[in-house]
């Protein structure tokens, strides 16, 4: 066993405390926006978030299929009832481990009900299909509430021109529908200004998510995942703007003067996903001095791409996209543009399942961020990010790179074993990349401080 | 008889395709699931052929590329390519369906030497005019990559004769169909299923002359029965092994229709009322599989046409109890299940759900399907 010995200044965030309040308003402006005046809108995973800015504020509530999600997949008493609950009802194992959570709520009618018991009826639901099970969620939400449901279906692959034509195509049926359903009209200025603060907000990610590349990474990815919430529910506001602004100017002093998160960086890891209720595996290589730096989910939306010499950057053209943004179809053009940007980095998207030329792009990412080591997670429970971990181990194998793939949840946890992952984990960071546990913290599990 | 023809095809299959191919000199293109404009490749004098798994061999290559816990269907696809049993094939196409074909064609083109292969997306929307239009586009870059694999542009006459063959083809497995509405049905689900799985392995045109024959030949046979057997519909996720509906029909009920990749999900939608040949054949391939199409769960997300065509199917076909057997590790079927009980449930149909892997439990499976039809008969 080793001792550990501090190598880099470690530092908490400043801007966490910014980011805690933000996630704290979001979640009583869902509650609140109607009573205002302002929209209220079921709808996962939101994209092309500026888009409803226009029919009056950008502070519109976006509610999730289940309000209490986040709680829940903490709680594996809360995850295993939730999880009987719907199979009683016929959705087993084969829907998704994360959305049966959302669906049991729905279904004992929890969606539309504050925790001090007031009750929101959204004005409508709506879904980009990004994956088809999540659509089917809101879907059914909508069912049971009765609710209109839009929908907008983005291509899959193939040409981005055409992709961006159709979902441009959608978006203005989508306005057309919400006009008729609340009797609202919709102001493009307030879609413009919208627009460019959600383009600002994720191009500023991108700087942060690239300034990780540093050694030592002034975040590791545990701090990204939980950033990467603001611009998911508010991309298109100016306090998000403002926030990734103060963010992006902390993580670049911390990457200055060597600031880190951890104090150490005796390995850096690109990890692909990680079972949902059990966080800590993000942090538990820094048990080993090994720091997770970049992966999918750490970079999740974020507007990277790779050049024609097959650097990772920050996608070329957002400047210009926001200054010669004048009119209603350059706004609704530039949010089709965004979209497609989210999948250059996310294979884990729906909209990025040709494998045969996406199986090598972690590998590369992996050698930009500086990695030593790859950790691949199969999926049990979503039948979408079960798709690329096995090529791209084949890949790494090939190479001679190091790496793991461990099968994972999203959060039914009757198909994951901590402890065996735990075992796989270690044997990887110990055999794999020769590093020894620190004594200090040889108690810790994948568990234990989630 | 022209049902010995078909199960010679299916139990030899490979070799079926392997001798099309030395016979004709011509070259053979795999196709994974059935939204494959295959009136292009067809047009173009090339075999397509559906790829397909084997139920009876276990899956091992695959696994190294495709997690175990995904359908049975796409490994054991993917293991039939790996093994080199489609070693005759010339090219592959994939058209947008469900993620884990795509898994199967990605694995494939990355670890089996092809001369040709294309991954065609497409729009699910069938309402938008600008889906039809995407759907045009991306038709045409499918094209594109055909003609020049061929080295030759498909004339429009040899596409018209295609379309026509195809067209032929769906009408002629709607009239076999027409024959299980009688009661007892004419010809039994097991039969019937291999009618149209053959036609997923053969040359349409040699297909359609089997088709009339086994036609002509059902009007002398005779009811077997006094129609007391229950009338069954089967619907599932991707293929059953052939064996269920054998094992169902040997219990003691006729499947009348099922609602699966090979059934009403493989050639439904053809529109009698459709032009009989349309000035531009192109137009005719779009308005099938745009539009007209039945579409699978992953492409009909919100599951409204298939609740819609399954009760509509219950109907048409007259059929008292339903089985809806979900495939293992399936995920893009699985929100159907529970949605489609409840909807005959509600319209007092009994419906019986089991699960099956590559293969089927035949005991426990008839033990199931025995106290099933008791319950359908009234029987204690």
């Amino acid at each position: 066993m080793t001792q550990i010995k501090q190598q880099y200044e470690k530092k908490p965030l400043e801007s966490w405390a910014k980011m805690k309040e933000l996630r704290r308003w979001r979640f009583k402006n869902n509650w609140s926006a109607q009573k205002r005046g302002d929209l209220a809108i079921v709808s996962e995973a939101m994209m092309l978030r500026a888009l409803w800015a226009g029919f009056g504020s950008p502070y519109y509530a976006v509610m999730s299929v289940s309000p209490y999600w986040t709680g829940a997949k903490r709680n594996p008493d809360e995850i295993h009832r939730l999880l009987a609950f719907t199979d009683s009802k016929g959705y087993g194992p084969q829907v998704c481990g994360a959305l049966r959570l959302h669906l049991a709520h729905l279904l004992e009618g929890k969606t539309t009900v504050s925790p001090t018991g007031e009750k929101v009826v959204p004005d409508f639901a709506w879904q980009l299909n990004f994956c088809p099970q999540v659509s089917r969620l809101v879907y059914t939400a909508a069912k049971k509430l009765n609710i209109p449901y839009i929908q907008i279906e983005p291509l899959s692959g193939g040409d981005v021109e055409k992709s961006r034509e159709y979902i441009v195509a959608q978006l203005y049926e989508a306005i057309e529908q919400v006009k008729k359903i609340t009797g609202r009209e919709y102001n493009p200025e307030l879609l413009i200004e919208a627009t460019k603060n959600e383009l600002e907000t994720l191009k500023l990610f991108a700087q942060i998510c690239e300034l990780n590349k540093s050694i030592p990474a002034p975040l590791c990815a545990r701090d990204l995942i939980s950033l990467t919430l603001i611009k998911t529910v508010m991309a298109h506001t100016k306090e998000s703007v403002e926030f990734y602004k103060g963010l992006l100017d902390e993580v670049k002093y911390r990457a200055q003067n060597q600031i880190t998160s951890t104090g150490f960086e005796t390995k850096r890891l690109l990890m692909d996903a990680f079972p949902w209720p059990f966080p800590r595996a993000l942090r538990y290589p820094e048990t080993y001095g090994a720091v997770v730096v970049c992966g999918d989910h750490p970079f999740l939306d974020s507007q990277l791409e790779e050049d024609e010499n097959g650097n990772w950057i920050p996608r070329r053209g957002t400047d210009e996209k926001i200054k010669s943004l004048k009119t209603m179809d350059d706004a609704l053009r530039a949010l089709a543009w965004l979209w497609e940007g989210g999948l250059k980095v996310n294979r884990h998207s729906l909209h990025n399942w040709h494998i045969e030329d996406t199986a090598e792009m972690p590998i590369r990412m992996a050698e930009q961020w500086h990695c030593d080591g790859l950790v691949l997670a199969a999926m049990r429970d979503c039948f979408q990010q079960m798709c690329f971990g096995m090529e791209t181990k084949l890949l790494a194998d090939a190479r001679g790179i190091p790496n793991m793939l461990f099968y994972s949840i999203l959060t039914d946890l009757r198909q994951f074993d901590p402890d065996a992952f735990q075992k796989q984990f270690d044997a990887f960071l110990s055999n794999g990349l020769g590093l020894t546990k620190f004594e200090e913290r040889k108690e810790e599990g994948i568990t234990k401080h989630a | 008889m022209a049902l010995d023809k078909f199960r010679q095809v299916i139990e030899n299959r490979h070799e079926y395709a392997g001798n099309w191919k030395s016979e004709t000199g011509g070259k053979v293109c795999g196709c994974i699931c059935p939204n494959v404009p295959e009136e292009y490749i067809y047009a173009g004098g090339i075999l397509p052929v559906r790829i397909l798994p084997d139920p009876k061999v276990p899956q091992t290559l695959a696994k190294d590329h495709i997690q175990a816990n995904r359908c049975a269907m796409c490994l054991g696809c993917l293991e039939q390519g790996l093994s080199g049993q489609y070693d005759y094939l010339d090219g592959l196409v994939y058209v947008q369906s469900c993620l884990a074909q795509s898994q199967t064609f990605s694995s494939w083109v990355m670890h089996v030497p092809l001369a040709w292969n294309y991954r065609m997306f497409q729009p699910f929307r069938q309402d938008l005019p600008d889906a039809r239009k995407v759907y045009v586009q991306l038709l045409e870059g499918f094209i594109a990559s055909f003609e020049n694999w061929l080295g030759a542009p498909i004339s429009k006459e040899s596409l018209a004769k295609s379309v026509a063959v195809y067209r032929e083809n769906r009408q002629l497995l709607k009239q076999v169909y027409e024959l299980r509405k009688k009661h007892p049905p004419l010809i039994s689900g097991s039969d019937a299923q291999m009618v149209v799985l053959s036609s997923l392995l053969m040359d349409k045109k040699e297909h359609n002359e089997l088709l009339k024959q086994l036609l002509q030949e059902m009007k002398a046979v005779q009811p077997s029965g006094n129609g007391d057997r229950p009338r069954l519909m089967l619907i599932s996720s991707g293929i059953p092994p052939m064996d269920f509906t054998e094992l169902v029909e040997s219990i003691g009920a006729d499947i009348v229709v099922e609602d699966h990749c090979i059934g009403v999900r493989h050639f439904w939608g053809e529109d009698p009322n459709d032009p009989p040949m349309d000035a531009d054949p192109a137009e005719a391939i779009v308005r099938y599989y745009h539009e007209k199409k039945v579409q699978c769960a992953y492409q009909d997300w919100s599951g409204e046409k298939a609740q819609l065509r399954v009760s509509q199917l219950a109907k048409e076909f007259d059929a008292e109890a339903v089985i809806w057997l979900a495939q293992i590790f399936c995920g893009t079927h699985q929100w159907e299940i529970p949605e489609e009980i409840a909807l005959f449930e509600k319209a007092g149909i009994p419906i019986l759900k089991m699960q099956r892997g590559r293969t089927i439990p035949k005991s426990r499976f008839t033990e199931e399907i025995e106290a099933f039809l008791k319950d359908v008969k009234g029987e204690k």
